[in-house]
């Protein structure tokens, strides 16, 4: 009699096959973990964090292959090029710890600085690049924020991941940060290539002689990529006055449709120059802290004026001829804010 | 077995609401049966769907035979129920989808599931087969936890993971068991360069 009563559960909610007298049995001390049933598996998965899943994925190619099943497709990847970091949802950091000597110190013609060359040290530059690749393929989610913050001259391996990051996938970034001495091939590549949503701020150290072509893109501020930003902070030596008055003008009327802050630091204006009627007091830094909020992210900014364009919508813009913010831990903070 | 002897599992009558009062009789597939609460039971989706379909009257209970569950065995099924009867009339926990899940083992539970691996193994595989969510969720987050500071290496004894190596060979193994022939060819294959042959046919 008990089998209709067995057979019913079978009908209603499908066969099963409980056979746990497989070569992979479990003893008392271990337990075969890809034996459980998919909803048991994926509870595991659930109950891991992103760094125990990727060290998990090391274990082997079967178990890698299997982990995008918690849903990490949906998980954002931050890259830190200059500290060789990976964060998983702005939370779970890996750090590429080097085991390789320490680089010499090398003297930069171009830039007129030393450096520690990391370039010369074989390999060292491609752990990133490699322990990046991996925790894609493990969690196949995209990189959505990028940043390299280097006073070393490690640059090729900043840019060999993110040319990785611009050539294996087709969502573009949502924020892009670099700040330090950077080599102008690399550049001029990034402005050409690598395209950003929301959030740009670049720092450049040093001055940087480039091609004529992206001279007089700079002096214009004219980065197609850049088009659709919501946030722009550039420290470019070569933003010309005239340049900032054409960019203004073309936001105005509507070619930056998105753009709701823009802070353009080391570029000089004199007391009767004029952006769109305003003076220079007018669009620097007015020592006034206040917080905008751009996507339900606040950011912080020191002054500016807001201004109207054409069809409505308001941007907060900014001048300083000063490289930096007043206050400098304000920039880390409102950084953090927002990424 | 009779039902007399049957092993019973604890019940907190008091904490049953009388119109509740219905217990229904369930036998392992070797044969032992367990009298469970009727509030128990919801705990379980497939237990439920199924005693609602069946739609006994407490005379039907105890006049027909047990419901048998033929995939699991005595002891397992004894923790089920015991877990059900512990934890009935709690509300089935809904994932709020946080990286990792939070999931906090009662110490009840942990109790109950001071158990060696295989119990543990067949104890989750009832859990997902009887639908019972939260049993799921504090039986892996043992086995997560299992995980906790180990390495790689440490992480295939654990979970009895195969490298790449054992995989490729025990697929080699499945493909020959289907095949004999083919390792054969590839033998002869082998023998053949080996004697620097240049073409096998």
């Amino acid at each position: 009699m008990s089998l209709p009563y067995s057979k019913l559960l079978e009908a209603a909610f499908g066969s099963f096959n409980l056979d746990w007298s497989t070569e992979w049995s479990p003893t008392p001390k271990n337990l075969p973990l890809l034996r459980l049933p998919f909803f048991a598996l994926l509870e595991v998965f659930k109950n891991l964090d992103p760094n125990e899943l990727f060290i998990l994925s090391q274990c082997s190619r079967k178990a890698a292959g299997c982990i995008h099943i918690v849903g990490s497709k949906k998980w954002r990847l931050t890259v830190n090029a200059g500290q060789r970091t990976i964060k998983v949802n702005n939370n779970y950091e890996l750090d590429i710890i080097e085991k390789l000597p320490k680089p010499p110190w090398e003297y930069n013609e171009e830039l007129r600085k030393f450096f520690r060359n990391d370039e010369s040290v074989e390999n060292g530059k491609l752990e990133l690049h490699e322990v990046l690749s991996q925790v894609q393929a493990v969690f196949r989610c995209p990189v959505t924020s990028f940043e390299y913050n280097g006073y070393c001259y490690n640059d090729r391996c900043c840019f060999s991941t993110l040319k990785h990051i611009t050539q294996t996938q087709t969502q573009p970034l949502e924020s892009l940060y670099l700040y330090g001495y950077l080599k102008t091939e690399y550049l001029e590549w990034v402005f050409q290539n690598v395209k950003v949503t929301q959030r740009v701020n670049i720092t450049l150290l040093g001055v940087n002689r480039f091609s004529s072509d992206l001279q007089s893109k700079c002096e214009r501020l004219d980065f197609m990529t850049l088009n659709s930003c919501k946030y722009i902070e550039l420290t470019l030596s070569s933003v010309t006055i005239h340049g900032l008055n054409v960019f203004m003008k073309e936001w105005k009327t509507g070619s930056y449709p998105n753009l709701q802050y823009l802070l353009i630091r080391r570029c000089y204006l004199s007391w009767v120059d004029k952006i769109l009627g305003f003076d220079r007091d007018d669009l620097k830094q007015l020592g006034l802290r206040r917080r905008l909020v751009i996507d339900e992210r606040s950011v912080e900014c020191t002054g500016g004026v807001d201004i109207q364009a054409d069809n409505g919508t308001e941007a907060t813009m900014q001048w300083s001829s000063d490289m930096f913010r007043n206050d400098c831990t304000l920039g880390a903070e409102c950084r953090n804010d927002y990424l | 077995m009779s039902v007399e002897n049957a092993p019973v599992v604890d019940v907190d009558e008091a904490a049953i609401p009388v119109e509740k009062k219905m217990y229904y009789r369930f036998e392992s597939n070797d044969k032992k049966e367990f009298r469970v609460s009727e509030l128990a039971i919801q705990q379980s989706e497939t237990l439920n769907r199924l005693v609602e379909a069946m739609g006994y009257t407490s005379e039907d209970v105890e006049n027909k035979p047990a419901i048998a569950i033929e995939n699991i065995d005595g002891k397992t099924l004894k923790l089920v129920f015991q877990w059900c009867e512990h934890h009935k009339g709690e509300a089935i926990p809904v994932d709020d989808g946080s990286v990792p899940k939070i999931v906090e083992i009662p110490e009840f539970d942990a109790k109950l599931m001071d158990i060696d691996n295989g119990l543990l193994f067949k104890l989750i595989w009832a859990a997902d087969y009887l639908n019972i969510v939260q049993l799921l969720n504090v039986s892996c987050k043992k086995v997560a936890n299992m995980a906790q500071g180990k390495t790689p290496a440490q992480l295939r004894r654990v979970y009895l993971l195969p490298s790449d190596e054992e995989d490729e060979a025990a697929k080699r193994a499945a493909q020959e068991a289907q095949d004999p022939r083919a390792r054969e060819v590839e033998e002869e294959f082998e023998e053949r360069k080996r004697q620097g042959g240049n073409s096998f046919f």
